[in-house]
């Protein structure tokens, strides 16, 4: 019984450790941090900094899952949020949604690497000609 | 002393029985731990090695793979195309995928027009180069460059690193994103210098471009899933060790 428990305690700590990284690991949303670095305006938030510059700052702050650049601004995916930064006078104009409001708010920027028909993005995937195999 | 129970037969009884049943459910314990432990370095190295086509002896790709499909250069020629026009720049990309492929040329103008080569067009124009190493089916390095046509070179491509558009010391998974992001801040980068006027994008919802079935993909990839596995196979696994212990040991007090 004695090594039954060590064992078997060992094991479930080991998964407990392993799931508990698992789930709460990776990109966290920097949508409180938006909120409490730049002024709100319109909807959304106003930087002084230009778009790239201020997608840096969000980037350095928090790790998106994926992001996009494209000419008419930056967009930024998280678990729990969307982030546009999209160039406006004077700077950068923030807009934070839901992923999915996000995803249809942003679509024409977006769609084909974020996702597409069923949920498949099918543009910019990998990591070069061949992607090994 | 002996291990034979009362009455059991005398050294090989069902006492010595026991005690080897026992010593290999205890081997089979650590072989248990070992597999967990080594699982999770196991597995990803040897994925990693099949992904980047270690056990794959065809070597056709070296010459015929390029950068960009058609329908991503397309895209991108689209996009540059908006921003063109609002800031009366051309905007293009030259890509040399590091195999035996032609290079990649585009632009505002089209797949395969070089802003460079038409003046009369493109009397300003900013392109985005990119060279690759690529070796055994996979890219090893890129360098990128920005060229111009203004006097003075504005636009550096240390840039695209400063802001996080690339990250050249990685040629992960996100290498054909990235090229696609250093051409598709081509426009933001120019503003930035004061060489264009960056206009905002303009959210539709519902995009009138998007098919029913348009959908954002899930954020978890392989990996995710694996590990949560992992996590709730041992989780039982080791409930269940104890589990049988438990019942084990009642029914030998029970029944000693």
């Amino acid at each position: 019984m004695k090594k039954a428990v060590i064992g078997g305690g060992i094991l479930t700590l080991i998964g407990a450790i392993v799931l508990l990284v698992t789930l709460t690991g990776g990109a966290k949303s920097p949508r409180d941090w938006i909120a409490g670095r730049f002024p709100a305006s319109g909807g959304g938030y106003q930087s002084g900094q230009p778009p790239l510059r201020t997608a840096d700052q969000i980037i350095r702050r928090s790790q998106p899952l994926d992001r996009a650049y494209d000419p008419a601004g930056v967009f930024l995916r998280y678990p729990g949020a969307v982030v546009a930064v999209l160039p406006a006078a004077g700077g950068s104009l923030i807009y934070v949604d839901t992923p999915e409001r996000g995803y249809a708010r942003w679509h024409r920027y977006v769609n084909g690497r974020w996702g597409g028909p069923d949920g498949r993005a099918s543009l910019f995937r990998g990591g070069g000609p061949g992607d090994g195999k | 002393m002996s291990t034979a129970k009362p009455g059991g037969e005398p050294g090989g009884g069902p006492g010595g029985k026991n005690r080897k049943k026992k010593d290999g459910g205890g081997w089979i314990g650590c072989l248990i731990v070992v597999a967990v432990f080594a699982l999770p370095i196991a597995l990803p190295i040897g994925w990693g090695m099949w992904d980047e086509g270690v056990f794959d002896p065809d070597l056709s790709d070296d010459v015929t793979a390029v950068a960009l499909g058609p329908a991503e250069t397309a895209r991108l020629a689209e996009r540059l195309a908006e921003a063109s026009r609002r800031d009366g720049i051309c905007y293009g990309w030259e890509v040399e995928s590091g195999t035996a492929a032609p290079l990649q040329i585009g632009s505002n103008l089209g797949v395969g027009a070089d802003p460079r080569l038409d003046p009369a067009r493109c009397p300003n124009w900013i392109v985005l180069r990119a060279d690759y190493s690529y070796i055994f089916k996979e890219w090893s390095s890129v360098g990128h460059s920005i060229e111009d046509s203004y006097p003075r070179a504005e636009l550096a491509p240390a840039d695209l690193a400063a802001y996080s558009v690339v990250e050249p010391s990685e040629m992960g998974d996100r290498a054909v994103a990235e090229l696609a992001d250093a051409i598709g801040s081509l426009p933001l980068l120019a503003a930035e210098a004061g060489l264009a006027q960056a206009s905002p994008a303009q959210g539709r919802e519902p995009d009138p471009t998007a098919s029913t079935n348009d959908e954002l993909s899930s954020p978890r990839g392989a990996g995710w899933w694996f590990m949560t596995g992992l996590g709730v196979l041992l989780i039982a696994l080791g409930l269940l060790w104890i589990i049988r212990g438990a019942v084990k040991e009642r029914k030998w007090r029970r029944d000693p």
